[in-house]
């Protein structure tokens, strides 16, 4: 009897104890739910927030590719429109030199003209001053068109499109010799010494180029004196110079520089408008050259301009 | 034969004077008659008008044509002139200011026959009338359809 109530005492202690154990794991695994939901809960935070944040990153991408579509746009816009404003500063400056070409010169005509029909006509009837004061008229319009000739011409190495080619310098200053007086004798001693080798350039430009040069050559000597040009050339790694020295009157140090600014000129007594060497200079720039002059005053000068050496398959063909 | 008529294309009124006293100079005797602006060229080339009047407006064998002009621009009367079957072939030479040489090539392109520059001071332009009257006058021979009066 006592074993029996002893064993339902020991059973009731274990359900007792087996319930507790059950409670206290109901509650642990309570805790342990609700922890695991706290931790879901954390984590679809974590992850809405991330998905935020990516789609936050997203849309800041987005607005970046936008802003740098807008930039690259307007870039290009900024492009077009600068090139359009060029090419319409291009057309001014071909619509000038039309204008200057066709109508500045036509009252210069009309002074010459008339200034000479006064002293053919009336000649007579003047003085010696006032004959004098026509020829200065006659002279300074002239002088002016002149002017007028050259500033188009520098205008048109400023913009023309200078095709580059393989030039033959040597073939190029025989025929202007030949075709020129002034550079024969008995009026000059010009000679290329040596052989000439090709140079890259445009054709025209470089005739225009040695013509200034060489007219320079034979203007600026000391009167009496027969001006002796010699031309020949040097080879600068890929660059060739080609020089032109005279026996002229020579350029002190200090106006070496000035000479190829434009309207520069240093000795009134010579005629000219002071813009041929400001044509060399550009020229030989924009066919990616350079010029540049020795001298001293009373031992003539050595005028230089340098080009890159022709292109030797071109010029095998 | 009677001497023939050279028609001046000219809006510079002072050019036209220096012009005519360089004719005289040079002792050409062709008349050399005077309009002032394209469309007056066309309308003497065309006879219409005043210029109906043959005696007093004789057909040219030779057009002097400035380029820039009031109205037609002398490469307008050029263009002109080329598409008239009765006169297409008249000799046209053109003498302006200007040597560009986009003026240049547009001339010839539209047939003009000569291009004259116009020479800065008088006794350039005598010697130019001598050598058009030398030229075009004496020595070169003209279409032989030129041009009834």
């Amino acid at each position: 009897m006592a074993s029996k109530q002893t064993s339902r005492r020991a059973k009731a202690g274990r359900l007792q104890r087996q319930t507790a154990e059950m409670n206290t794991q109901l509650v642990t695994a309570g805790v342990r739910q609700h922890e695991l939901t706290e931790t879901a809960e954390k984590l679809n935070e974590r992850l809405k927030a991330e998905i935020t944040a990516r789609k936050n990153t997203e849309e800041a991408l987005r607005k970046a590719k936008d802003l740098l579509a807008d930039l690259v746009a307007h870039q290009e816009h900024l492009v077009a429109e600068r090139t359009a404003k060029l090419q319409e500063l291009v057309g001014e400056l071909e619509g000038f030199s039309y204008g200057i070409t066709h109508d500045l010169r036509a009252p210069l005509r009309a002074l010459q003209g008339f200034s000479r029909l006064l002293e053919e006509g009336y000649g007579e009837k003047l003085d010696d001053t006032a004959r004098d004061y026509l020829r200065r008229i006659a002279t300074s319009a002239n002088r002016m068109d002149k002017l007028i000739q050259d500033t188009l011409t520098y205008s048109r190495v400023l913009r023309l499109d200078l095709r580059m080619e393989n030039v033959d310098a040597e073939k190029l200053l025989r025929s202007m010799l030949e075709s020129y007086q002034e550079f024969q004798e008995p009026k000059a001693e010009v000679i290329i010494e040596g052989q000439l080798p090709a140079v890259q350039a445009n054709e025209a430009a470089l005739t225009q180029c040695f013509s200034n040069l060489m007219n320079n050559a034979i203007k600026f000597v000391a009167p009496g004196t027969k001006p002796r040009v010699r031309i020949s050339a040097e080879r600068r790694g890929e660059m060739v110079r080609l020089w032109v020295a005279d026996n002229g009157i020579g350029i002190a140090e200090r106006h070496r520089e000035n000479i190829f600014g434009m309207f520069q000129r240093l000795d009134t007594s010579y005629e000219g408008t002071g813009i041929g060497l400001t044509i060399v200079r550009k020229a030989v720039e924009r066919m990616g050259g350079m010029v540049g002059v020795e001298s001293e005053p009373g031992q003539g000068s050595r005028f230089w301009l340098e080009l890159k050496a022709a292109d030797k398959v071109e010029r095998n063909s | 034969m009677k001497t023939r008529t050279i028609l001046y294309v000219e809006d510079e009124e002072n050019d036209v004077f220096l012009m005519r006293c360089a004719w005289k100079s040079a002792g050409v005797l062709n008349p050399l008659k005077v309009v002032t602006d394209g469309e007056q060229a066309v309308q003497y080339l065309s006879r219409e008008g005043k210029y109906a009047n043959r005696d007093e407006y004789p057909m040219p064998c030779l057009v002097l044509l400035d380029l820039k002009l009031p109205k037609l621009s002398g490469l307008d009367v050029l263009k002109w002139i080329r598409q008239q079957p009765a006169i297409q072939t008249l000799p046209v030479t053109i003498l302006s200011s200007s040597n560009r040489p986009e003026d240049l090539r547009t001339a010839y392109a539209r047939g003009a026959n000569s291009y004259l520059v116009k020479p800065p001071n008088t006794d350039g332009l005598v010697e130019m009338v001598v050598s058009v009257k030398d030229f075009w006058l004496d020595r070169n021979q003209l279409p032989p359809e030129s041009f009834p009066d």
